[in-house]
């Protein structure tokens, strides 16, 4: 038992925070919710309505399909490109799929290849590109239910100001889907690439995401 | 906002089995439910809506004002009395030129706000916990970005 919550620290602890931020999120976002109604002369709605809510799923998507496209583009944008003396790069002349005795497949792979890094074929392919097709089938999925739930949380407003509702193909292109997007998008893109460019020169050391202390700053692709 | 980025860099060539796929299940089905949540938000056909305001039309057509009155959100009948010479709801929907409806056009559900269009007048509606409730009766459209113009509630 012990063993076990120590060998799934990092994912436990994401898990657990993410619950209760979500949590979090989902109490202060019924009580603003409310607050909002009674301003509007409208009645207050219950903690369960509030939940099943175009606002709510509008809120969480819109935060979960940036942070599911930046690992996305991060995930593909390092086969190809690299970043001198950055950890989270490749070595310089690494770039692309690489070789497959690189990535252990086929006869390169070993006892303990999983099985499908071992078999040649789609389900190889598939295998290979798992990570990143998941990241982006979760970022897609998110996206789309953020533009549904934007669609619905938007038409609310508009028929509370006495305006008319608009559909989702003129949602999608509005200023209020894509400054719900792009505000997320440009945190995330910042986010990155400043932890490129910083892992060059800082460390912290004891961190994967970190260049041992004493690494030279021109140093690529090593990890802490 | 969240950092935390794997390293690329690792030239660790133990290839492991995907790791976390009790968690990925429980974000994918948690997706599931968000859309699940969104497309049940939508997929509401508004005829409760509909029928509050065939209701109220019904009720003005055939000068029942206090069964008119009574269909009204709260905060909008409040503020219909107040603009009344008399200070009551009713007369003031009495003076008020409603136009003769017609027929049902459309109506859109979302969440607890509702548009309904009849041939000659667009009603507004919020839920309440009594049932649907007007805000806005015999509104006309100011052009595609301004607030309708009512002549019972609206702005």
């Amino acid at each position: 038992m012990k063993k076990a919550l120590r060998n799934n620290g990092l994912s436990l602890f994401f898990g657990t925070i993410f619950l209760l931020a979500l949590l979090g999120q989902a109490l202060t976002g019924h009580a603003l919710f409310n607050e909002e109604q009674v301003a509007s002369g409208l009645e207050e709605i219950s903690l369960g309505q509030y939940l099943t809510s175009s606002n709510f799923a509008v809120d969480v998507s819109e935060n979960w399909q940036s942070e599911y496209l930046q690992f996305l583009l991060y995930i593909f944008a390092t086969i190809w490109l690299v970043q001198k003396g950055s950890p989270e790069s490749k070595q310089l002349n690494e770039t692309g799929p690489e070789s497959d005795k690189d990535q252990l497949v086929g006869e390169y792979s070993n006892a303990r290849s999983p099985k499908w890094a071992r078999v040649s074929g789609w389900r190889r392919t598939l295998f290979s590109n798992s990570l990143g097709l998941t990241m982006g089938l979760i970022f897609l999925l998110s996206w789309l239910v953020q533009s549904i739930a934007g669609n619905s949380n938007y038409n609310q407003e508009q028929i509370q100001n006495f305006q008319q509702p608009v559909s989702w193909a003129e949602y999608i292109v509005s200023p209020e889907f894509w400054n719900r997007t792009l505000q997320n998008w440009q945190s995330e893109f910042l986010a990155v690439g400043s932890m490129v460019v910083l892992s060059i020169y800082l460390r912290q050391r004891g961190s994967p995401e970190s260049k041992p202390v004493g690494s030279a700053h021109d140093d690529t692709g090593t990890t802490g | 906002m969240q950092r935390a980025t794997s390293s690329f860099g690792q030239k660790s060539r133990n290839v492991k089995a995907p790791r976390g796929v009790g968690s990925l299940r429980l974000g994918l089905l948690a997706l599931l439910a968000l859309s699940g949540s969104v497309l049940s938000g939508c997929a509401a056909d508004g005829t409760g809506a509909a029928e509050a305001a065939e209701a109220f039309q019904r009720d003005v057509a055939g000068s029942d004002m206090t069964a008119a009155c009574s269909l009204l959100q709260s905060k909008t009948r409040e503020e219909t009395a107040r603009t009344s010479d008399a200070g009551t709801c009713e007369s003031q929907l009495e003076k008020a030129k409603m136009p003769d409806a017609g027929r049902l056009l459309s109506t859109e559900q979302f969440g607890r706000d509702a548009f309904v269009e009849f041939e000659h007048d667009t009603v507004f509606l919020a839920a309440s916990n009594a049932g649907w409730r007007i805000t806005g009766a015999g509104c006309t459209p100011n052009g595609e970005e301004a607030p309708y113009t009512c002549e019972v509630g609206g702005k």
